[in-house]
Order: C-alpha cells, then sequence, then structure tokens
C-alpha cells in the first residue's frame, strides 16, 4: 500500500503517507478499530524518518481519520459519513485534476476527454 | 542539549590542495542529518577531525556535550561509529567481535544484539576476514546499534552494498531512531538514499560547508522552468536564480529557481516571456544545481 | 577480579601471538637443551681430556651464551610486533574509536605482550632445569637456570618495550624508526671518522659511543653486558 511513496514528489511525504491511509479507510481497506502500523513499524519498512510518519499520523488523527493513543499505537476510527463521501469526493478531483493536466499537456481538449471517459466508463454512448 | 554536534571554527589543511576552513557545522540532537557531498568533498576527513582520530589545526568540537578532546572518551561511549572501510580485527570471529565491543560500550544490548544477528544473517562463528563485504558493514551496523548509542555516525554506510543489504542497514537504523530517538549523522554521495529520511541537509564542497538546513526548506520551491524569450538580465527576481541555461533542442532556456511560488509567473509574463513547463527537481537534482552555482555563480 | 577489557585485551593477543609464538615458544624450551647437551656430547668425546672437562665446558658455553641474549632481544621483538599487528590493519580506526584514552589502550595491549613474554621465560626456565637436570655437570662447576632466566625475560622485556613503542604510530612511523636506526648504525661509523679526520680527535663511532652509554651500568641494556652463561664457575 505504500510501496510507491516517492520522495521526489512535490507532495511532502507524511501527505503521500497520510493520503494513502485516507484512501484504506474511506474504501473500506481498514475497519474502525483497525490498528495502523506502529511509527516505529512503518518508518523502518518505509526507510524514511519516524517524524514523518508522525506527522502524517498526527494530520489523521486532527482530520478524524485516526486515533494515536499514547502507548498503544494508532487506531482507525468510525468515520464520519459525510467525511467519508468529503474525502472520496477529494480524491476523484484530485484524480481529474492530474488528469486534465495531462491531456494539457498532450493537447488534449475538455470535449475529446469527456467522449473518451464515456467511451470508457461505458456510460452514455 | 540542542546539538547533538557542534563544531566552531574548524581549521585543517592536507598537502597544498585540501583545506577546511572556518567550517561551522551544527547537528540537531534527535535529527537524521545527512551530509551531502561529491567524492573527495571531505566528508570523511570532517568525521575523523569530529571524532579527534584526525589532528585539526584549530577549533572547537563539542560531541553530545562533550568537549573534545578534553572529554573525548565520555563522548564516544555514547557514539556509533561506522567508518568508511572496514575497520574490525579481522582474525576475530563475529562473536568474538561482538564479546569484545561489549566489553568497552556499558550500555550493551546483549538480546537486541542475539536479533540483529539473526535479522542480519550473519554466522557468529566465522571469521571477519572470511565476510564478504555485505556481511562486513551489517556487522558493523549491529555493533554501532546494539551499543544503544545516542549519536549514530555512519560514513558512507551503504556504499558498495547490494539493494537488498542497503534496505535492511538503512531500515534497522531507523528502527533504533524511531525507538530510542537517537541522532544520526550520515554521509553520502548517494543523495537518492538519503532523500527519504533525513530532515537535516549538510552540502559540502571542497572542504567548504556551502549550505546547511532543514531539507523541506533546501527543497522549498526548486524548480526548473522552462522559458521561450526568456529575459537578459534576471534583474530583481522574486525567486533565487540558481542556474539558467540554453535549452539543447529549442530556442529556450531552462532556468533553475529556488522560492518558487505560482503569483510569480507574473515577472515573466511582464517581461515578454513564456512558460513552457515547470517541472519539480528531486534532492540529487537540487544538490548539483547548488553545487554548480556555489562553484561557478549562475551561468549564462 | 580481572576487567573485562583486559580480558577481551588478553583474548586479542593471544589471537594475534599464537601462532607465531609457536617456532619461540620451541626454540625457548629447545635452546638450553641444545646447548647443554652438544656441550655434553663435546666434553664425552674419549680423546678429550678428563682434567680439562670444566675449561671445556666453560669454552663451549660462553660460545652459546650469545645465541640466548639473540633469542631473547628477537622473543621481545616479535611479540610486540604482534601486539600491534591486527591494529595496522584496520589503521587503528577501531581502537581510535573505542571509549578509552589511548595511553589506556596501549597499557592493556603493553600488559598483554608482557604476558606473553613472561611465558617465554618460564619456557626458558623449563628448558633450563631439565638440560641441568639431565646431564652430569663437571664438578667445579655451578648451573644459573634461575639467574639466566631472568636475564633473559629483562632483556625480551626491555626489547619488547622499544619495539612496542615503535610500533605503536602507523606502519609508516614503523618504518621511518627502523630506517633511521639502520642509518646511524651504518653512516654513523663514516660520519666518525670524517669528524675524527678533520678535526684530529678521537671520538668512537656513534655505535661505540651509544653502546658503551646504553650496556655500562646504568645504561638501560647493561643486562645485556652480563652474563648469559648457564652454566659457569
Amino acid at each position: 500500500m505504500f510501496d510507491d511513496i516517492d520522495p521526489r514528489s512535490p507532495v511532502p511525504l507524511y501527505e503521500q503517507i497520510a493520503a494513502r491511509v485516507r484512501v484504506a479507510v474511506v474504501a473500506g481497506e481498514y475497519t474502525p478499530g483497525a490498528a495502523l502500523p506502529s511509527v516505529r513499524q512503518l518508518a523502518a519498512s518505509l526507510r524514511v524518518n519516524p517524524a514523518t510518519v508522525v506527522q502524517a499520523y498526527r494530520d489523521l488523527e486532527r482530520e478524524g481519520f485516526v486515533e494515536m493513543r499514547h502507548g498503544a499505537g494508532t487506531f482507525v476510527q468510525n468515520v464520519a459519513p459525510g467525511l467519508r463521501e468529503a474525502e472520496r469526493m477529494k480524491q476523484a478531483r484530485e484524480l481529474v485534476r492530474r488528469m486534465l493536466a495531462e491531456a494539457a499537456r498532450l493537447g488534449i481538449g475538455v470535449a475529446e476527454l469527456s467522449r473518451a471517459l464515456a467511451v470508457e466508463s461505458g456510460v452514455g454512448e | 542539549m540542542s546539538n547533538a554536534i557542534e563544531a566552531r571554527g574548524l581549521n585543517y589543511r592536507a598537502g597544498k590542495t585540501f583545506e577546511i576552513r572556518d567550517m561551522n557545522l551544527n547537528v540537531p540532537a534527535g535529527s537524521i542529518y545527512g551530509y551531502l557531498g561529491p567524492n573527495g568533498s571531505g566528508k570523511t576527513t570532517t568525521i575523523r577531525l569530529l571524532l579527534g582520530m584526525t589532528k585539526r589545526i584549530s577549533g572547537d568540537v563539542t560531541l553530545l556535550d562533550h568537549r573534545s578532546p578534553d572529554d573525548l572518551p565520555a563522548a564516544l561511549a555514547k557514539i556509533g561509529y561506522v567508518p568508511e572501510r572496514p575497520h574490525l580485527y579481522p582474525t576475530l570471529t563475529v562473536a568474538e567481535a561482538m564479546r569484545f565491543h561489549a566489553a568497552f560500550y556499558p550500555t550493551w544490548d546483549a538480546q537486541w544484539a542475539t536479533r540483529l544477528l539473526r535479522v542480519f544473517e550473519l554466522p557468529h562463528d566465522r571469521r571477519i576476514a572470511r565476510l564478504s563485504k555485505g556481511e562486513t558493514g551489517k556487522l558493523m551496523i549491529l555493533l554501532a546499534l546494539a551499543q544503544r548509542p545516542e549519536l549514530l555516525i555512519l560514513d558512507e554506510p551503504t556504499d558498495g552494498l547490494d539493494p537488498m543489504v542497503r534496505r535492511d542497514v538503512l531500515a534497522a537504523v531507523i528502527d533504533y531512531v524511531g525507538d530510542t530517538g537517537a541522532t544520526v549523522f550520515i554521509s553520502s554521495h548517494l543523495v537518492h538514499e538519503l532523500e527519504r529520511m533525513c530532515d537535516w541537509v549538510g552540502v559540502l564542497d571542497k572542504g567548504r560547508l556551502v549550505t546547511e538546513m532543514p531539507i523541506t526548506q533546501f527543497k522549498a520551491g526548486v524548480k526548473r522552468i522552462r522559458l521561450i524569450g526568456a529575459p537578459e538580465q534576471a534583474l530583481g527576481t522574486p525567486f533565487e536564480l540558481l542556474s539558467r541555461v540554453p535549452e539543447a533542442l529549442s530556442d529556450g532556456e531552462s532556468w533553475v529557481v529556488r522560492g518558487w511560488d505560482d503569483p510569480m509567473r507574473e515577472y515573466f509574463e511582464a517581461r515578454g516571456a513564456k512558460i513552457r513547463d515547470i517541472v519539480d527537481l528531486d534532492l540529487e537534482e537540487v544538490f548539483v544545481e547548488m553545487l554548480r552555482n556555489s562553484r561557478q555563480g549562475v551561468t549564462r | 577480579m580481572m576487567s573485562a577489557q583486559m580480558k577481551q585485551m588478553l583474548h586479542l593477543q593471544w589471537k594475534a601471538s599464537r601462532w607465531p609464538m609457536l617456532p619461540f615458544a620451541l626454540l625457548c624450551v629447545g635452546l638450553p637443551l641444545m646447548a647443554v647437551s652438544t656441550t655434553m656430547q663435546a666434553i664425552a668425546e674419549p680423546h678429550h681430556d678428563p682434567s680439562y672437562a670444566a675449561s671445556g665446558v666453560l669454552d663451549m658455553m660462553s660460545g652459546w651464551a650469545g645465541m640466548f641474549a639473540l633469542l631473547s632481544s628477537l622473543l621481545g621483538a616479535a611479540v610486540a610486533l604482534t601486539s600491534w599487528t591486527l591494529d595496522h590493519r584496520a589503521n587503528h580506526v577501531y581502537s581510535l574509536a573505542l571509549p578509552i584514552s589511548r595511553a589506556r589502550y596501549s597499557l592493556f595491549k603493553f600488559a598483554g605482550g608482557a604476558f606473553v613474554v613472561i611465558g617465554g621465560g618460564i619456557l626458558l626456565l623449563i628448558g633450563c632445569l631439565i638440560a641441568v637436570s639431565v646431564y652430569d655437570i663437571p664438578e667445579p662447576l655451578s648451573t644459573y637456570p634461575f639467574s639466566l632466566s631472568l636475564r633473559f625475560f629483562i632483556g625480551a622485556l626491555l626489547v619488547f618495550s622499544m619495539v612496542f613503542a615503535a610500533a605503536a604510530g602507523t606502519i609508516r612511523t614503523t618504518i621511518y624508526i627502523v630506517v633511521g636506526a639502520i642509518i646511524v648504525v651504518i653512516f654513523g661509523p663514516v660520519l666518525a671518522d670524517i669528524i675524527n679526520t678533520v678535526f684530529d680527535t678521537d671520538f668512537g663511532t656513534p655505535g661505540q659511543l651509544i653502546l658503551r652509554a646504553l650496556t655500562d651500568w646504568p645504561g638501560p641494556f647493561h643486562v645485556f653486558g652480563g652474563s648469559w652463561m648457564l652454566i659457569d664457575v
């Protein structure tokens, strides 16, 4: 799940890690009450600074996705439905943003993109 | 203690060509500090000077709040050092080397040492002279870690090791740091490797510490901007211009800038230049541009 | 009772010295045996005049005396060199990073080497005791196994100390010291001759001067100037 974090991306590492966790929680991969890998474990396996993982977990805690229990670990929270939807929308928009940027680079217009989307998703030929 | 390592006005000369002049170095406690520099820039020399193995001409060195060289043994008891080249007694076996090390470092953790021995898959009764390069590297890390130091000084610890061993070694170091909050000073010319784990960087070039700052600041807003119709003179730029070179395949230029923010596009638009592309640079590219800039200033 | 650190240093010494020391161990035991047995066999020759047996023994034993002195020096030098071999191979980096002062580390090493030298002395003593008990020594002569062994030990310790100090630095400084000593020995006489001719003086060669200074009491090499006879009047 965390294999593809990229230090070269403009997105800071802690944000990349937090994003992966958000995706997993929203998609149901992490169920409420499940324990995230410990800071030490995750940092070692990703070979990143432990402070980076701590920051990711803290951000997630602030947003309400997880709870850090001192001494016990970090646990997934029951995410409010509104939050879940908001997160999904956020990720969808991120995907679209990236696609639009790439399309612009290749000189593909929004109309063409729209048509391609319809074809690929099989919705509304 | 705010700094695990502090050097003030460090001076050293070797022959007629290499010199360290008035170097000030600060490694914050609990940080993972990457000491970057090309081969021959003096990384190993700096470390040897800090540890008192090479005599400095002048300057103050403080390690873990102990002044060197007056209080050096006390500091060394809390420092785990892994040098560039193997330094262990070649005729001792792995187990004998561990026992020797344990006798000299009171904080030795025998249980963890045994566990690391297993994780690193080291043969405990083989002589050090007979170990492979990777095994020797792992043993040196094992000794430095099982000692439970407050400060780890690693000089190119993964150089010449295969990727699997590199991962194991760095994972063990980070695991230790995650558990204890120890400080790590790691020198390397393999910038990619350090990019993920360091929170501070110090860049060394020909004996001079070119820059020393948190890694986020080092990489902050460093971009390569590909321009058409770039202005002749780069006057009053809102960003820091590190370098500008003509582009090979077009009639544009490629500028490397630092401190970039999106509104700064206005600078180019106002001067009739068109931005074709803005690319993020990784640590290695930033490092190269920094060095280029410090050596020759902004080239045209 | 011995500290853990001393124990490890001794173990290190053992690992560095054990194979090189094997021939020395054999020589320490064997030299007195060889000296006495060849002497006694020569005396027992049929044509040898029994009334001159004692002086025959003395003649032969004084020939062997030099060998004891030589072995003593070689033992000291060899132990000193093996003491530092492992450090040289790793360029002293490991020991410089150890949390003890350089002086203390050297002291530990010195103690380790001294143990080996003592061992050599004990082996020599054993060899001497066996040699003089196996053979019948002619009447007016006495044997001096203990004083010879003691002289042997002190001589070896002396050479050990000097070579130890010379070898404590890098391989380069050790070589410089050895080459420097050789130069003094070889070119010293030439220089002395020149000075004597030009200034019409009568200095001995530097070698002679140094030798006299060192071997006459209270010079440090006094022990080498004494008697190395196992069997004497």
